[in-house]
């Protein structure tokens, strides 16, 4: 037996690609609704009253302590029998990739809102009060001068998250999700497990290519955000600050 | 005109404005005085209700307002006829600086796009900064970033402007000009209520001269009394103080 068959590793892509898709759709909708809902946490971690503060605090320790398919585990059997408890819904019959998604949401959405709200503070108090005097609003303020800040500050850390997302989905297997990972294990035995490692190599090839595609995407979008906001991104750190007069 | 009467303002256990006293004729130019501490920016700030007064009354032109019980349109329109410059710009980061000035109109009082556009221009043409429109705040020198913050100011047409130390934060040669667009200003008959430690424009510019120690006014007069016959021994002192530090430091600030 051939330690590694090439003629194999490039023909098994096209029995692994058809199911790509379905993988990217579970990246997508995962992340369509995890940036909204991360959106809304910052906001109301930021702006709510303690009590909202708290609940969203503790969701978030909670959430970051715990691994990624343990979270899965939990999803996978605790939200069918949670809702027959609650509610009396049978969702056995729900698609499985549903399950990673859910958990892909509870699981960036800590992470991703922490990183917003790191970003919102990291805009100068000041831009605010130049809003008030200027006789604008707060929702006014947010939308010019806020919004577009924090948008540019946070897009790096919002690439990391999407990129990690991105290798989250290889795990939906474990729960019986025919999604990419899950057809590559069935092509494995089916072939006899004969040629794990060039699938497994085909599979890492194409993860790769997509976490260089994703990342050249979030660069290329930084770098527009940057450039309509006056800054070369390199060029961030050479803003000019005055002398600062001793603080009170 | 604007006025504040028996303003005060603790934060904490610590009271910060003790019952102040201003008053600024239309036209005039008042400077405040007084050592780091002493309360000089919250009480602009609490003009302008950045920060919130605990007691006072506050005159702008034909509004007066008890500012225990302030509403928010109350405080939308006080700064609407109000300016502000800032100690550090807080220009805004992500606009040129015809869009800094532009902002406030455009967004804050849904003027034309064209016709703000010529005010922008015309603002930062009166600040001397005809060749800078479409730098970002980055690009700008801290007097060129200042100037664009007066000129944000006057753009919105406000009835009186409040400076907080505009030229702290500058290095020494860039304070003058600065100062020429301030005192340009003044000689134009805007309204104007100056927090600054520049002695050079608080003789030859101020109409009356305000010093403040300690969340009190301490002593207030033309600047001829402040300078030549101060009552207050605290005032004569700061005054020393400073005097002595702009000459061995500054020698003049070049107005
Ligand atoms: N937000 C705040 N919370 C608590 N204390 C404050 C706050 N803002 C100001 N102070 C305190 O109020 C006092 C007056 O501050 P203020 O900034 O008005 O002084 P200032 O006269 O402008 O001084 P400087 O010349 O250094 O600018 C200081 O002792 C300061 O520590
Ligand atoms: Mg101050």
């Amino acid at each position: 037996m051939k330690f590694f068959d090439l003629s194999y590793f490039i023909g098994c892509f096209s029995k692994l690609m058809p199911y790509l898709p379905l993988t990217l759709m579970i990246l997508l909708i995962a992340m369509a609704i995890t940036i909204p809902l991360s959106a809304f946490l910052a906001w109301r971690n930021l702006q709510g009253n303690a009590a909202e503060r708290g609940l969203i605090r503790l969701y978030i320790q909670v959430i970051r302590g715990a691994p990624f398919i343990v979270m899965l585990f939990v999803v996978y059997f605790g939200i069918p029998k949670l809702m027959l408890a609650l509610f009396g819904i049978d969702i056995n019959g729900w698609n499985k990739a549903s399950y990673i998604i859910i958990t892909m949401v509870l699981f960036q959405s800590a992470r991703m809102s922490e990183a917003m709200r790191a970003a919102y503070l990291a805009v100068p108090r000041g831009q605010m009060e130049a809003v008030y005097s200027c006789g604008m609003t707060g929702l006014q303020g947010f939308l010019h001068v806020m919004l577009p800040q924090t948008v540019l500050v946070v897009l790096p850390n919002l690439g990391n998250l999407v990129l990690s997302s991105l290798l989250e989905t290889a795990v939906g297997f474990s729960v019986g999700i025919i999604d990419f990972v899950g057809n590559a294990r069935m092509v494995t035995s089916r072939d006899y497990g004969l040629h794990t490692l060039e699938i497994y190599l085909a599979v890492a090839l194409v993860y790769w290519a997509l976490a260089v595609l994703l990342a050249r995407l979030f660069g290329l979008l930084e770098g527009a955000l940057a450039r309509r906001q006056g800054r070369t991104l390199s060029g961030r750190s050479s803003e000019r600050k005055g002398r600062r007069a001793a603080r009170v | 005109m604007i006025e504040v009467r028996g303003l005060r303002k603790s934060f904490g256990e610590n009271e910060i404005l003790k019952g102040i006293d201003v008053h600024v004729d239309t036209g005039d130019v008042v400077v405040i005085l007084g050592p780091s501490g002493s309360g000089k920016t919250t009480l602009l700030r609490c003009i302008n209700f950045l920060e919130k007064a605990d007691d006072g009354v506050l005159t702008v032109g034909d509004m007066t307002l008890d500012l225990k019980s302030v509403r928010k349109k109350d405080i939308a329109a006080v700064r609407k006829r109000t300016g502000y410059v800032f100690q550090n710009y807080n220009l805004f980061i992500n606009k040129t600086a015809r869009e800094n000035v532009m902002l406030g109109l455009t967004v804050g009082r849904r003027m034309p796009k064209d016709q703000a556009f010529a005010i922008a221009t015309a603002a930062l043409d009166r600040v001397g900064l005809s060749d800078r429109y479409d730098h970002y705040p980055s690009q700008l020198s801290g007097g060129q970033q200042q100037r664009v913050g007066i000129a944000r100011a006057i753009a919105l047409n406000p009835e009186v402007i409040l400076f907080d130390e505009p030229t702290s934060a500058l290095d020494p040669e860039l304070i003058g000009e600065v100062l020429q667009v301030m005192k340009d200003l003044a000689e134009d008959g805007m309204t104007m209520l100056v927090v600054t430690h520049e002695m050079g424009f608080a003789r030859d510019v101020a109409s009356h001269v305000i010093f403040m120690d300690d969340g009190v006014i301490v002593e207030e007069g033309t600047p001829k009394d402040i300078f030549n016959h101060p009552q207050h021994e605290r005032t004569r002192q700061f005054l020393r103080r400073i005097l002595k530090g702009e000459a061995g430091e500054f020698g003049g600030s070049g107005i």
